[in-house]
């Protein structure tokens, strides 16, 4: 069972909550927010596994006649040819790896395709007693996708485990992945006016992929903003966090939330396992 | 001299639009007649990402000596460097009134 946590804006508790559930419930925790990964500073993993993510991109060879057809068909202009100077270019932050350019070039031979390492994903557990699972994908600087790693990921995850996916903010293609995967998405809301309005762009995309869902309203301060999209979404609340100054400055020493807010966090577990209909010891 | 610039509209009468990979139009001038020798129209122009490399292939293609626009992106300034064409950029005036200044050498040139 994969439960992702999402939240459209940036900063409003995603990882402080996903690391703090799998913390409380002993879930598999997956850091699919490969730009810039940083449950692991909750969790202190033990990392015992780290492999290359490796995507194909396409190179020219001698036999190249820059005859350009590659790159008029290239649906990413990732590539440029350019027949009078004998130049082949590729802008390889654009190429999704499709294999196109190579399947219409006329020529044998003239291209061919190569590997590029665009990230790690590390491995490892967080809870020696219990051996749970920590993943965290790692996107290498200067890359602009973290897709091929995330579905990399996705691959390896164990179905019959419980993982919470923690997922990168926004909605755009890396959030689509992981809501892809869930089997549970728990919107993790700030009840301010910019936090409703992304949570509500990154809900009209999990209603679209028709996936059950949850709310948590964190940095609770007392309005009404969360309960009223709540009513109007039909949207359960799985539970609430208060606004709370020591929350932050516990965050700032990597401490994880489950042992500030233990009795909020398993309240919250509660809500969720009765939802998803997950099972654990 | 072919040139080649990023338009609002296919005339002489027409501004420069400053956003090369965007531009609605790009026309070939021969810079020694004043005319447009060619009006390509932009399908690129919606994409969600690599404009600029379209619209400098296309100037690659139309094999011209010069592009014309308002700024240049980096992978604009790649392709047309790859490619040995000048470029230069204006304000946003007039294409007769560009071709004007490309003859009086006053427009400024992007290394
Ligand atoms: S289609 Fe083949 S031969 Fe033509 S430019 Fe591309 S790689 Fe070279
Ligand atoms: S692999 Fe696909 S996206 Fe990449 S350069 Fe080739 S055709 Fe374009």
């Amino acid at each position: 069972m994969n439960i992702a946590i999402v939240s459209g804006k940036g900063g409003t508790g995603k990882t402080t909550l996903a690391t703090g559930l799998a913390y409380t419930i002993n879930a598999n925790y997956i850091d699919m927010d490969a730009g810039e990964p940083n449950g692991r500073h909750f969790l202190d993993p033990e990392i015992s596994k780290s492999i290359d993510c490796e995507v194909m991109i396409p190179e020219n060879t001698d036999k190249c006649t820059y005859c350009g057809i590659c790159a008029n068909k290239c649906q990413f202009s990732a590539l440029a040819v350019i027949e009078k100077t004998k130049k082949f270019m590729l802008f390889d932050d654009l190429c999704h790896h499709c294999g196109l350019c190579v399947e219409v070039c006329p020529v044998k031979d003239a291209i061919k395709e190569i590997s590029k390492s665009i990230g790690k994903i590390n491995s490892g557990i967080f809870n020696k007693q219990k051996n749970i699972n920590f993943v965290e994908g790692v996107l290498k600087i200067g890359e602009t996708s973290s897709v091929p790693l995330l579905e990399q990921i996705k691959s390896n995850l164990v179905k019959e485990q419980l993982n919470i996916l923690d997922s990168a903010p926004g909605s755009a293609c890396p959030v689509v992945s992981v809501i892809e995967a869930a089997d549970f998405v728990v919107l993790a809301g700030e009840p301010t006016p910019f936090g409703l309005n992304d949570l509500e762009i990154v809900f009209e995309l999990v209603k679209a992929m028709d996936k059950p869902v949850g709310l948590i309203i964190n940095k609770y301060m007392g309005n009404d903003l969360l309960h009223d999209f709540s009513k109007r979404e039909n949207v359960p609340i799985l539970g609430t966090i208060p606004f709370d100054r020591s929350i932050a400055e516990n965050y700032s020493k990597s401490i994880n939330i489950a042992e500030l807010q233990s009795k909020e966090l398993k309240h919250i577990s509660e809500n969720l396992l009765k939802l998803t209909g997950y099972h654990y010891e | 001299m072919k040139t080649f610039i990023s338009v609002k509209e296919s005339s002489l009468d027409s501004m420069l639009d400053e956003r090369f990979g965007r531009a609605a139009y790009f026309i070939v001038v021969d810079t020694d007649s004043g005319e447009i020798v060619k009006s390509i129209n932009n399908e690129y122009i919606n994409d969600a990402h690599g404009v600029g490399i379209k619209a400098a292939s296309i100037a690659v293609n139309e094999n011209v000596d010069s592009v014309i626009g308002h700024n240049f992106g980096p992978k604009v300034l790649e392709v047309l460097k790859a490619a040995g064409i000048k470029m230069y950029t204006s304000e946003v005036k007039t294409i007769k009134d560009i071709i004007d200044d490309y003859k009086n050498n006053k427009l400024s040139a992007t290394l």
